[in-house]
Formats: C-alpha cells, sequence, structure tokens
C-alpha cells in the first residue's frame, strides 16, 4: 500500500513539472537602443522571438518591447547588446581567380589549393591563377571601391554587422572589368553577399557547368580591432 | 378637505390614503409634514403594495430552497470525511490515466517544448543567412556548395548565360 502511495505521489509530482514546462509565462522587457535604429534591430532579433513571443517597436524613444519566454528574452538581450554598438571596422581580404581547363594544367599556387581541391571535384578545372588580391577595411556603411590587378573593379557598400549570423553584409557587390583604353566600365556581376566573418568564401562565376572558364572572387571577413 | 386639514391628518399621525395622495402632489404641504416628520416623504414615495414579479409562492419557493441548500451544507462540513478505499483507488486511477494522456499530448505539440539552457548555441546554427542574399539576374542559377563546418571554406557558383564568354 506504502509503495503504491509513493509511486502516485512520484507521478503526481511528474505531472506537475510538465504542467509547469507547458504552461511556462511569457515576459516582457524593454530595450532603448543608442547606436542602432529601433526597427532595423527589431529584424535582427526576429529568428530569435517564438510562437510565444512578440516584438514592438516605439519609433519616439528608439525602443524596442519584447515579449517572450524568459529564455530568449536573455538571448534577444545578449544579441541586441552585440548589435547596439558604434560602426564596427571590418576588413576584408579580396582575391580574384581564374579558373580554367587547361591540357597542361600548371601547378596550382599554394594559397589555392583549397579551391583547387574543392571545385576540381565538382566542377572539371584543374587551373587556378591569381589575378590579383588585395586586404581593404571599413566601418560598417561606409562604400568601398577597389581596383584589382588584371582589369577588374569591385565596388560595395559595407553593410551591417549581423550578431545572430556572425556575417557582415557586403551590400550592391558589382565587379566590372575596366576597359584598357578608357571607355565604361563593363559590369560583370551585381549582387549582395552575407559574408560570415571567419570563413573564406569562393563566389564564382561562368556561363553554364560546361563552361571552361570561370572567374573566382574569394573573400574573407574579420573585424578589425 | 383644506391642506390645512392634511397637515392636521399628519400631525395626529393619520396615513390613510387620502392624505397620501395629497401629499405627493402638493408642495406646501408636503415642506409642512416634513418638518413635522422627517419620514413622511419615504412613506408617501412607497405607493402601492410591492410584489415580486413572479409572484408570492415562487418567492417564498425560493427562500426556502436557499434555506435547505443551507443546511444541506452545515451537514457536509460536520459530517466526518469517509472516503472508500475504492474510491481513492478510483481517484489515483484517474490521476494517471489524466497524467498520462497530459504527457502525451505535450509530446505532441512543439510549441511548449521547454527550452534548455543551451539551445542558444543551436538558434545561431540554425539562423545563418544565405551567402547571395540576391543577385541581379533572372537567367542565373546559383549553386551552394555546403561548408563542411561553419568555419571552412565554402564555394558558391553562379552560372549565368548573361556573363561574358571571355570571363
Amino acid at each position: 500500500m506504502k509503495k503504491s502511495l509513493a509511486i502516485l505521489f512520484l507521478i503526481t509530482f511528474g505531472a506537475a513539472g510538465l504542467y509547469a514546462d507547458a504552461a511556462e509565462s511569457v515576459a516582457a522587457r524593454s530595450f532603448q537602443l543608442q547606436f542602432r535604429d529601433a526597427s532595423r534591430a527589431a529584424v535582427v532579433i526576429k529568428p530569435l522571438i517564438t510562437d510565444k513571443g512578440s516584438v514592438s517597436i516605439q519609433p519616439s524613444s528608439n525602443t524596442l518591447v519584447v515579449t517572450d519566454i524568459p529564455e530568449r528574452l536573455g538571448e534577444v538581450a545578449r544579441i541586441l547588446g552585440e548589435y547596439d554598438a558604434p560602426a564596427k571596422t571590418f576588413s576584408i581580404d579580396l582575391k580574384l581567380v581564374s579558373a580554367s581547363t587547361s591540357q597542361n594544367p600548371q601547378p596550382v599556387p599554394p594559397d589555392l589549393k583549397e579551391i583547387s581541391s574543392k571545385l576540381g571535384g565538382v566542377l572539371r578545372f584543374n587551373q587556378f591563377e591569381k589575378i590579383g588580391e588585395l586586404v581593404t577595411s571599413g566601418r560598417e556603411g561606409t562604400p568601398v571601391l577597389i581596383d584589382i590587378d588584371g582589369g577588374y573593379r569591385a565596388e560595395f557598400r559595407l553593410g551591417e554587422f549581423d550578431p545572430l549570423s556572425r556575417s557582415l553584409r557586403l551590400e550592391d557587390f558589382k565587379l566590372s572589368r575596366v576597359p584598357q583604353r578608357g571607355g565604361e566600365l563593363q559590369q560583370l556581376l551585381k549582387t549582395s553577399i552575407n559574408l560570415r566573418l571567419g570563413q573564406t568564401v569562393a563566389l564564382g562565376a561562368s556561363r553554364d557547368p560546361g563552361s571552361t572558364r570561370a572567374l573566382m572572387i574569394v573573400l574573407r571577413g574579420e573585424q578589425s580591432e | 378637505m383644506k391642506c390645512a386639514d392634511f397637515i392636521e391628518n399628519v400631525r395626529a399621525g393619520v396615513d390613510d390614503a387620502q392624505t397620501r395622495d395629497h401629499l405627493r402632489g402638493c408642495e406646501a404641504c408636503m415642506a409642512a409634514g416634513l418638518e413635522l416628520d422627517s419620514d413622511l416623504l419615504f412613506r408617501v414615495l412607497g405607493g402601492g403594495e410591492i410584489l415580486p414579479p413572479e409572484g408570492v409562492d415562487a418567492f417564498t419557493h425560493g427562500v426556502m430552497q436557499q434555506i435547505h441548500l443551507r443546511e444541506s451544507e452545515r451537514e457536509l462540513k460536520a459530517a466526518p470525511k469517509r472516503i472508500l478505499f475504492a474510491l481513492r483507488w478510483s481517484a489515483a486511477a484517474a490521476l494517471v490515466l489524466g497524467v498520462g494522456s497530459f504527457a502525451l499530448w505535450q509530446g505532441m505539440d512543439p510549441v511548449v517544448q521547454p527550452v534548455s539552457p543551451s539551445a542558444p548555441a543551436a538558434i545561431v546554427a540554425s539562423m545563418d543567412r544565405p551567402t547571395i542574399e540576391s543577385y541581379d539576374s533572372a537567367d542565373a542559377t546559383i549553386v551552394e556548395l555546403a561548408a563542411e563546418t561553419t568555419s571552412d571554406f565554402l564555394i558558391v557558383m553562379v552560372f549565368d548565360e548573361s556573363l561574358p564568354a571571355d570571363l
């Protein structure tokens, strides 16, 4: 009898614990931003908000009011703390690489071995030549224009850093060819890139998967001190 | 009868229907009568006999029901709590069934899953933005070769017929 009652007691308290989790209450917290716009901050934290939560913006005081379960509110506070800061400076390492198919491929330069091994397994390129490389840096929101060896120009704007995905947006990234004898730039591609910090991204462009030639833009971003 | 007669009635404590009717219509007599009897106003306003809307019998029946109910409550409070052994086990079985159903229901509903302290890392990992957010050509095909880890090398190929052949 006592044993049965003990089991019943445990089941009852187990049920109480389950119910407590299910009925986890939401809380509200306001965040007044100093450096960033509250409406943009709302977009940054939106992926964190659960089905129980909500975000409201008070433009007059540049404040976000977030309602959600306490665990998420803590994470929102952490992300907003990182986001609401003066514009950060980032350095961008940009390489321009020509990938092609050759009957007699030249040895691959050491810093292109990784790209050659990864890309060679998917496409039929076997020759990789570096056209140009340079490192530039700038603060969030600033435009960047760089002329690369081989007659290419890259233009983009350093967008906002997203602390949630730890990526920097390169807005309106345009790669153009500069005519040798003057004249208008020949725009090759225009895109917007989310560059995860510390990750090397090789953006290759070619006419079709069967092409024997591709232009590779190899990018790597880091936050400057 | 004159006003003076009605006032005399009030003074003498006569509370007949004729006097009340007069006092309702005559402000001077009412004012004089109130000086003699301060409760006069309320008696005059009372009008006819008040009857409950459902009738006297229904009202009485309702009152008696309330009395019986109170008596029953008192008896129950005074009685010793005798719950049979079988009844206890029935209650326990019902509780176990309830707990089991609730646990099953909770397992089926992802919304109420508790968030563990280690959740933020998983959240961040699943919130990657696409590497190529936009590309200015409707005919392009973008192929992202997945990185093995977040710090790994990522290759994104853009195949676009509008690109020049001599890239």
